[in-house]
């Protein structure tokens, strides 16, 4: 009775053996069959052979799929922008490719390499859900982790739970917007795994990095196929090389007042040093702004850096001008070894970029315009 | 992680196994993976396999104890046999990896797998280019800068800026206005105007930020922004135009990727805007005013609008200020008679929010939607009651609760918003020991489940939807906005708790924990860093900046 218990049990694991032999087989050959280096192949589990696969399938089913049904089509028309489908893309853009060959010789593949190292950024395609259907190949570089490592993967795994809702806020289509551009721009906290030596290392090592996606929504009606975000996502840089003319640079304290302003400030906007001290950034600028300004700050409090968008500032004397502002929050002081567990002040620092001229010059909109009027 | 993706499909699987039934292998494959098989010859041992499996598991049946060996598998007993697990798991893969295996176009037809050519990757090249140019609103621009001639700019400019290509770009750099010579490798990042050419019938105009006054209809401009860094290009690749500048020196030029700015729905609302502060109410007030009480902004700016303000509508409106400073909800007031500058009154009604400061949650103004009333039918009665009106003025003085009336015989009008504005400073001063500090707002943050702003944001954004009537860009402005809101709104109750599990194992000495992003560098960095970058000029800017003007408390 035992020995045939036994051997039954032999059998059984022989049988096994055989299955899982053969079953990773099959995951070779599927993973063979993926456009990877073959390095790369080689060093996928199981998992994230079928990720990878999926998210593969996803994405051509995307390129090639339709938009839509007529009516649909027709109303996009009305709205003004159409939404064509993959083979009409290519079409449309071969026509022109043809012109474009005799002027230059830029290969797509070169200019899109181009494109994207010049960005400093990376494309991602966002399925409906969450899922990562796509990351170009340059992702590694700026998140530590690599195109094979995250493809597939569901992005609010690898954001920060306090950023899932704006997340969820973005990847929700309207039926009306979606025919008429659908823009998308966020900043998320993302986790990030890069080291000085630029080499990947795990996810335990990770910390949080600010990322500053902008792209536009796209539905898709194909069966294998779902409605997507196509974003370019780039880390904010702590960084900004200035220009001299139209740029200038101003701290303030968390609440938005200003603590300092350069020179440049007085000779864009009118307004010295001393006046703006103290002074909310709020009182500046034009009231309808207030929103946009709102949203700048909270980004700042909460993920400490934030791009504003487009917002009038008012000049002294006089009318506003457009700008746009790129902060950051960062220690004020230096902190002293001698007191580690103090608790560190922490400060506001805006690169303001001016876009456009003084408009409306004749308008006085707010009190701090009109004190000494301002001569040029 | 990845596993769910294969769970999600899992209830086929499962149901197959409750049949009792393995899965097909055979005739459900393409023929390339059936090869594939085959060339393993393994499929008769995989059948066998198979048999044995079932066989296995009769033998199994056999052996096991009462239990009641259920076929279902959706019952999830714990006490089931780790063979049956193993079965399941075994079956549900096989079936994904059929299911896969059946949508991945046999090998042969060649359509985008694998680009024999150059190194393999998920897209083609081509298909990544469309799906760059669809996400970004850009292109690439490559620029000599001694000459500010155009190298290179990709076929994306005809969409953004409707130019034909080839014919030529004429590019009016606004700023900056010259491109000096400038190192290799250095970041760019400006902005600049493009003109671009309008197309009957694509383009709004609405979509590209207005320019000054004096631009003609035909040649618009619109914003982009540009960023790039330099590169130096031997001279072979430019233009030779036998300018007798070739020197073989090499040139630099600039390599930008140029997005166009997204529009900005500043679209003006019909009523007007006026923002009193809760200090001393004064005025901040957008152009349409004029329009409608006759006063130019710069007439009202530092006035009271209580002055204003019919004398039978104080007491409702006192009421209603005070309302607004303590609610975080947008307060209506009723229609009210508001005083021109001619004398006459009309009639607006408005929407009153208090603006709170996202820091340090204190009100820093009030924010009034003003609309003109009309067809009230006051014209006549007006006309009489006005006259009344200023002869009462000084006669009846309204009674408002709660507030001194040991001013006089006369309530100066501008007192009562002060008055108010001055209640609510006393009561913050109640409850924070440390009001208008910046440093008790991180941990006002966490104890606060609701800070204020997350409701003003998204009413403010509404309005300005109702307002303007209805437009794409609103919708989008104000979904953000309650992206952002609502963010705030979890973020205050999760931020105690990112406080208490740091992304980093090891304890920042500072605490900035609260403000997440920062802790991944250390202070010293972050400041260095920071300075560093802003310290960096060029050499023949001209402009190096003053920096000895600087004021870091370093």
């Amino acid at each position: 009775m035992t020995a045939n218990k036994e051997k039954k049990r032999v059998i059984s694991r022989d049988a096994a053996r055989r299955r899982r032999r053969v079953e990773s087989e099959v995951f070779v050959d599927l993973s063979r069959l993926l456009p990877l280096q073959q390095s790369v192949q080689d060093h996928l589990d199981k998992p994230s052979v079928i990720r990878l696969t999926i998210s593969y399938i996803r994405m051509h089913a995307l390129l090639k799929g339709k938009t839509g049904t007529k009516a649909e089509a027709s109303h996009a028309v009305k709205c003004g922008q159409v939404m064509k489908s993959g083979e009409e893309w290519r079409e449309c853009d071969r026509g022109r490719d043809d012109e474009g060959k005799k002027t230059d010789d830029v290969e797509p593949s070169e200019e899109t390499n181009m494109f994207l190292r010049t960005l400093e950024g990376f494309l991602m395609v966002l399925s409906i859900e969450g899922d990562m259907i796509y990351l170009s190949d340059n992702v590694g570089i700026h998140m530590g982790l690599t195109q094979t490592e995250l493809m597939g993967h569901n992005i609010f795994e690898f954001t920060h739970p306090c950023d899932h809702e704006e997340i969820r806020n973005n990847l929700r289509l309207t039926g009306e917007e979606v025919w008429c551009g659908a823009k998308r721009d966020f900043v998320v906290r993302i986790k990030s795994a890069p080291t000085h030596r630029g080499r990947s290392c795990n996810l335990k090592s990770a910390t949080w990095k600010v990322l500053h996606c902008q792209g536009r929504a796209k539905v898709c009606v194909a069966p294998a196929s779902v409605s997507c975000l196509m974003l370019t996502c780039q880390p904010l840089p702590l960084s900004h090389t200035l220009l001299s003319t139209h740029t200038f640079t101003s701290q303030h304290s968390m609440d938005m007042r200003f603590t300092y302003c350069d020179q440049r400030m007085t000779l864009l906007l009118g307004y010295s040093t001393e006046e703006l001290l103290g002074r909310s950034i709020y009182d500046l600028c034009h009231t309808l702004d207030t929103n946009c300004l709102t949203k700048n700050h909270l980004n700042l409090c909460l993920k400490s850096q934030s791009v504003s968008g487009q917002y009038r500032m008012l000049v002294r004397g006089g009318g506003y001008v457009w700008v746009e502002s790129h902060s950051a929050v960062i220690p004020s002081v230096r902190p002293s070894k001698s007191r580690p567990g103090a608790h560190q002040p922490l400060c506001i620092l805006c690169v303001t970029y001016v876009l456009s001229g003084v408009e409306e010059p004749s308008m006085q909109l707010s009190l701090d315009q009109t004190v000494h009027r301002y001569v040029r | 992680m990845s596993a769910n993706g294969s769970d999600g499909t899992a209830d086929r699987p499962a149901d197959l196994a409750a049949e009792g039934e393995c899965p097909k292998q055979a005739g459900s494959l393409p023929p390339a993976v059936e090869s594939l098989r085959k060339r393993k010859g393994d499929v008769e041992e995989r059948s066998g396999t198979h048999g044995q499996q079932s066989v296995d598991f009769q033998m199994d049946d056999d052996l096991s104890r009462s239990e009641g060996e259920d076929q279902q598998v959706k019952m999830k007993c714990f006490r089931e046999p780790h063979r049956q697990i193993e079965k399941r798991r075994r079956d549900k893969m096989n079936t994904l990896i059929d299911e896969l295996a059946a949508m991945i176009p046999a090998s042969g037809t060649g359509s985008a797998f694998t680009d024999t050519t150059s190194k393999p990757s998920i897209l083609s090249q081509d298909d990544l280019k469309h799906l760059l140019l669809r996400a970004v609103d850009g292109f690439l621009l490559v620029v000599s800068c001694d000459r500010a001639k155009i190298l290179f700019i990709s076929e994306s400019v005809s969409k953004i800026l409707n130019l034909n290509r080839v014919a030529g770009v004429q590019v009016q750099v606004d700023a900056p206005a010259r491109l000096p010579l400038l190192s290799t490798g250095a970041r760019r990042s400006f902005f600049c105007r493009l003109k671009h050419s309008r197309v009957a019938g694509k383009q709004e105009d609405k979509h590209f930020l207005p320019c000054t006054s004096k631009k003609k209809d035909t040649s618009r401009y619109c914003t982009l922004h540009c960023t790039g860094y330099m590169r130096s290009c031997p001279s072979s690749q430019l233009d030779s135009e036998g300018d007798g500048e070739m020197e073989g020196s090499d040139r630099s030029c600039l390599v930008t990727v140029c997005r166009l700015l997204s529009p900005v729905s500043h679209q003006p609302p019909k009523e007007l805007s006026i923002r009193p502060s809760e200090f001393v109410t004064r005025w901040a007030i957008d152009g349409k005013a004029t329009t409608v009480i006759g006063y130019l902004p710069q007439e009202v700016l530092g006035t009271s609008c209580y002055e204003y303000f019919h004398q039978d509508d104080l007491l409702h409106l006192a009421d209603k200020h005070r309302q607004v400073l303590r609610s975080k909800e947008k307060i209506e007031t009723h229609c009210y008679k508001f005083k021109t500058k001619y004398g006459s009154y009309v009639s607006l009604q408005s929407q009153w929010f208090s603006f709170t400061n996202p820091w340090t949650k204190e009100v820093e103004f009030i924010v009034s939607s003003n609309q003109v009333v009309l067809g009230s039918g006051h014209t006549k009665d007006e006309e009489a009651g006005n006259s009344k009106a200023l002869q009462e003025d000084t006669k009846q003085i309204p009674i408002i609760p709660g507030l001194s009336s040991g001013v006089g015989t006369m309530i100066y009008a501008g007192s009562i918003g002060t008055q108010i504005a001055n209640e609510l400073m006393d009561s913050y001063s109640k409850m924070n020991s440390s009001p208008s500090s910046g440093a008790c707002s991180p941990f006002g943050l966490a104890q606060e489940k609701c800070p204020r702003v997350s409701p003003l944001t998204s009413t403010s954004a509404s309005s300005r939807e109702e307002a303007s009537g209805s437009s794409s860009q609103s919708q989008c402005d104000s979904r953000t906005a309650e992206g952002a809101s609502s963010a705030a709104s979890e973020s205050s109750a999760a931020v105690s708790r990112i406080a208490l599990n740091p992304i980093q194992g090891e304890p920042s000495q500072l605490d900035l924990d609260l403000v997440p992003g920062l802790s991944s560098f250390s202070s010293d960095e972050a400041a260095m860093a920071v300075i560093m970058s802003l310290l960096e000029t060029d050499v023949n800017m001209g402009e190096s900046g003053d920096f000895e003007g600087l004021h870091w408390p370093f």
